[in-house]
This record gives C-alpha cells, sequence and structure tokens, in this order.
C-alpha cells in the first residue's frame, strides 16, 4: 500500500509547478481573447483546500488525493496571487550563469552531501561560492563534513568534464629558429587554470608554451630537437584533462 | 486499464477559461460592467503522477451531487477573475 502511495504520490513542488503551469495557460488565453474583445479578464488569485494524504519516507514528503471512500485526509489549503514584474524580480534568485553548474551535475559529491546542500538552498555552485563569501560554516548547518577545498576541486573536475577537449589537427611551422608546434581543437586551454598550465612534453623534451587559447594551443620546439620518428606528445590541459597523441614527422 | 498520464478530469485550464467564458454581460464602454467575478466551489481533483512529479492535473466541478453509499471527495477551490487585458 505504501509503494503505491509512493508510486503515485507527488511532491507539493510538483503540484505547484503544474498548478502554474495550467494557470499561465489559462492567462495566455485570456490575454489573447483580450484582442479581440473590449472586456475581458484576467485571474486576480486562485485558492485551493485539498484533501490529501502526505507520505513522508525520510527524505521526501509526497501527497495523494484522498480517494472516494477514504477518510481521515489532511487539509492543505494553498493561494495563488498574481504578482508583478517587480516582485518577480524582488523574489526570485537570478538566473543561473551559463558558466555555473548545478550541484547535481557534481558527480564525484557524495548523494548525502548534495541532498543536505539542496535543502539548504544551495542549489548550483554560484550559491556554493556566495556561501563561501559569506563565510557560512556548512559542516555545522548542513550536519555533513563539507570541505570547500574538495568541493571546489570535485566541481573543477565535472566542469572539465562538460567541456571535454577535442583535438582537430596538429601542425608545424617554422618561426626563424624555432619550430612551432600547432594544435587546433575546442575547449584547449581553460582560462580559469592554474598558471603553471598547459604543460607539454614531446618525448622527454618539455615544450615552451608560445600561446594557449581553447581553440589553439601553440608551444615552441628547437629545431635541432624535431623528432625523425613517431613520438609522443603528451599534454597536461589542466589538473584535470590530459591529452596524448603521436606525431609522425 | 486507466491512462495514468491524462487525467480522468478536463484540465485546470479549460475549467478556469470555461468559468469566465462570460461574454456579453459586461463591457467596459456601458457605465456599468461586471469588474470582479469569484467563485467559491467544491471541485474534484485529479492528479496524475510520475516518479513524485505531476504529470496532468485535472479539475472540475463534482461529477456527482446526489448522495449515495459512495460519495466524490470534494475540494475546494475560490478563484477570482478581475477586470483586465492581462500584459
Amino acid at each position: 500500500m505504501a509503494s503505491d502511495a509512493a508510486r503515485k504520490g507527488w511532491t507539493l513542488k510538483s503540484f505547484l509547478d503544474s498548478l502554474t503551469l495550467e494557470l499561465d495557460r489559462a492567462q495566455e488565453t485570456l490575454a489573447v481573447k483580450g484582442l479581440t474583445r473590449r472586456l475581458t479578464y484576467t485571474v486576480r488569485d486562485l485558492a485551493l483546500d485539498l484533501q490529501l494524504f502526505p507520505d513522508f519516507d525520510g527524505e521526501e514528503l509526497r501527497f495523494t488525493t484522498a480517494q472516494p471512500g477514504e477518510s481521515g485526509a489532511a487539509r492543505v489549503s494553498l493561494q495563488l496571487g498574481s504578482i508583478t514584474d517587480r516582485q518577480i524580480r524582488e523574489s526570485t534568485r537570478e538566473p543561473r550563469r551559463k558558466d555555473d553548474l548545478a550541484i547535481e551535475l557534481v558527480d564525484d559529491l557524495d548523494p548525502k552531501v548534495k541532498k543536505s546542500l539542496q535543502k539548504l538552498g544551495v542549489s548550483s555552485v554560484g550559491d556554493l561560492e556566495r556561501m563561501e563569501k559569506a563565510n557560512v560554516d556548512l559542516d555545522k548547518v548542513a550536519g555533513e563534513k563539507i570541505d570547500y577545498g574538495d568541493l571546489a576541486r570535485m566541481i573543477q573536475r565535472s566542469k572539465r568534464r562538460s567541456l571535454a577537449p577535442r583535438v582537430a589537427g596538429a601542425s608545424l611551422s617554422s618561426d626563424g629558429g624555432r619550430a612551432l608546434l600547432t594544435i587546433d581543437g575546442e575547449h584547449l586551454a581553460d582560462a580559469t587554470a592554474l598558471p603553471e598550465f598547459p604543460r607539454a612534453v614531446l618525448g622527454d623534451q618539455v615544450l615552451t608554451v608560445r600561446s594557449a587559447a581553447p581553440s589553439a594551443l601553440v608551444f615552441e620546439i628547437d629545431r635541432t630537437a624535431l623528432p625523425t620518428r613517431p613520438t609522443t606528445l603528451h599534454i597536461a590541459l589542466d589538473p584535470y584533462a590530459v591529452v596524448r597523441m603521436n606525431l609522425v614527422p | 486499464m486507466p491512462d495514468e498520464t491524462r487525467p480522468s478530469l478536463p484540465p485546470l485550464a479549460e475549467t478556469v477559461l470555461a468559468m469566465v467564458d462570460v461574454d456579453g454581460i459586461g463591457d467596459a464602454a456601458q457605465e456599468m460592467h461586471v469588474s470582479e467575478l469569484t467563485f467559491d466551489l467544491p471541485v474534484e481533483i485529479a492528479a496524475s503522477a510520475d516518479a513524485g512529479l505531476v504529470t496532468a492535473l485535472g479539475l472540475a466541478p463534482p461529477t456527482q451531487i446526489v448522495a449515495t453509499t459512495v460519495m466524490p471527495v470534494f475540494h475546494r477551490l475560490r478563484v477570482t477573475f478581475a477586470e483586465g487585458a492581462g500584459d
């Protein structure tokens, strides 16, 4: 019975999302009607008194609507009112930045820590950075051991996975007495990486970085040290991404 | 076997729109017109869910009003419509 309730149950957030979606649909239709009629109406507020059965599995509270013949349901009342654009701006969190990462997507993070953070309203790396700036001791608040340093490393690793490097080609050119090895591709250099990156080793020769950009890396090679047979090139783009390829002269 | 992805009742938006389908009861150009409408009524609700998420939300006035052995569960809806053309 409990598993059946859990299967059919829904979270309050999901119900509210669905409710506001339906209301938005109604409002949009009314707005269209307003184009052809001199007088039309909008939904100013809406309240529901629901007969529900709650089910708490220790982590999530789900509800099912009372069915005919069932008694003892809880009454849950909710009221939705229209809010202005200004209120939306004041009460809604800033949209997640393009370079931000959802906590949900940080693969290496312990699921328990993820849930603790989400319960605290920390849903993205940006939220976490704000917490760190505000000097919030998350260990105490979340009741879990949370190390900002470890977290930052996991986040960087996850970010790197979502922006995996791709090598499109390698070419050699000359610049005076030096040869230039250019590696083209995508997501090669990361502007936020540590200053000692990228690093490259051709065979056993450490290469000098001429320039590093997301779409191209340029390394200097001493002309006299150019390999005469296939040689392995290792490039460490950052602590989480190493590219290896064989260069054939 | 009922289709659980569709509610057995009309979608909430359709019911709400039907309530305010009042063309002809007022006109802003006339001196008197209806500026506000409030409904307070019992409703039946059907919320289909999958993995905790509501997939369809149906809401309609009671399908049955004659008392029988098993009556539907009545929830309560209060909705106020005000004049205006949205945004």
